[in-house]
C-alpha cells in the first residue's frame, strides 16, 4: 500500500480543481522556457497565452484532459475522419462500427 | 458512458489485411473488446503518442480476446530471450477520448502491427503515428 501526504494547502489546491500553477507568457517566452512549460502542464497548471508584443491574449494553454479530448474528438470531425456524434452513435445502434 | 469504436481508416484496415487470417481476426476481436473495456491497453510511455494518451494492447496468435481474464498460459521467456522479441509480438495501438459530458467515449485505432519489426519495416507506434500525424492535420 502506498500513502502520499498531502498539505492543506496542495489539498485545497487539488481539491478545488483549479489549475495550479499559472503563469502568463507571450508565445516566445513559451518557446524559450519549453521544458519548463511542459512540466507546468503535465502537473496540472496552465499558462495564459500573449502575443509576443504582449499585446494580445491568445487563451490558455492547458493538458486538462477533458479539453485536450473534446479538441481531438472536434478535430477528427472537422476533418472528415468521424462523422459528427451523433450519426456515429446512430451507426453503432445499426451495428456499423467495428 | 457509451463507448464507440471509430471506423477503422482505410490504412487501418490495410493493415488488418495484410496480418495473417488468424491474427487479423484476433485484432478485429480485440477492436471490439476495447468497446467494454477502452482501459485495455498500457499506456505508452516515449514520445508523442504518450503525449497524446495513447494506448497499445499486446496480442499474438495464441491469444482469445474473448477470455476477460487473460490467457490461461502464458508463453514462458527463456533466460537467453531479449524482452524485445518475447511475449507478444503484435500491438494495437489507439487513442482514447471522451466527451466533455462524459456520455461518449472514443476509441480511434491508429495502427495495428508488429512492435519490433525487422529494420527497414515500421513499427505499430511509428505506423500509429503517422496517422496520428495525418488525422490532426488542419482541412486544406
Amino acid at each position: 500500500m502506498t500513502v502520499t501526504l498531502i498539505r492543506g494547502r496542495e489539498y485545497a489546491r487539488l481539491m478545488s480543481e483549479l489549475p495550479s500553477p499559472v503563469r502568463s507568457l507571450t508565445l516566445a517566452e513559451i518557446e524559450h522556457q519549453r521544458d519548463r512549460v511542459y512540466e507546468e502542464l503535465e502537473r496540472g497548471g496552465a499558462i495564459r497565452v500573449y502575443t509576443n508584443d504582449s499585446q494580445h491574449f491568445l487563451g490558455v494553454l492547458t493538458r486538462d484532459q477533458r479539453l485536450l479530448d473534446a479538441a481531438g474528438i472536434a478535430q477528427l470531425i472537422e476533418n472528415g475522419h468521424i462523422p459528427p456524434l451523433d450519426e456515429l452513435v446512430a451507426m453503432d445502434d445499426r451495428g456499423e462500427l467495428p | 458512458m457509451r463507448t464507440l469504436i471509430a471506423p477503422l481508416d482505410p490504412g487501418v484496415e490495410s493493415q488488418l489485411r495484410g496480418t495473417d487470417r488468424k491474427r487479423g481476426e484476433i485484432a478485429r476481436r480485440y477492436i471490439r473488446r476495447l468497446a467494454l473495456e477502452p482501459h485495455l491497453g498500457y499506456r505508452l510511455a516515449r514520445g508523442r503518442l504518450a503525449s497524446e494518451q495513447c494506448r497499445a494492447v499486446r496480442f499474438d496468435h495464441d491469444h482469445r480476446p474473448e477470455e476477460l481474464f487473460g490467457p490461461r498460459h502464458r508463453s514462458p521467456r527463456r533466460g537467453d530471450e531479449d524482452p524485445g522479441e518475447a511475449g507478444p509480438r503484435w500491438r494495437i495501438v489507439y487513442w482514447p477520448a471522451e466527451t466533455p459530458d462524459r456520455e461518449l467515449r472514443l476509441i480511434v485505432v491508429l495502427a495495428v502491427g508488429v512492435a519490433h519489426p525487422k529494420p527497414g519495416q515500421p513499427s505499430a507506434f511509428e505506423l500509429a503515428e503517422r496517422l496520428l500525424n495525418i488525422i490532426q492535420q488542419e482541412r486544406r
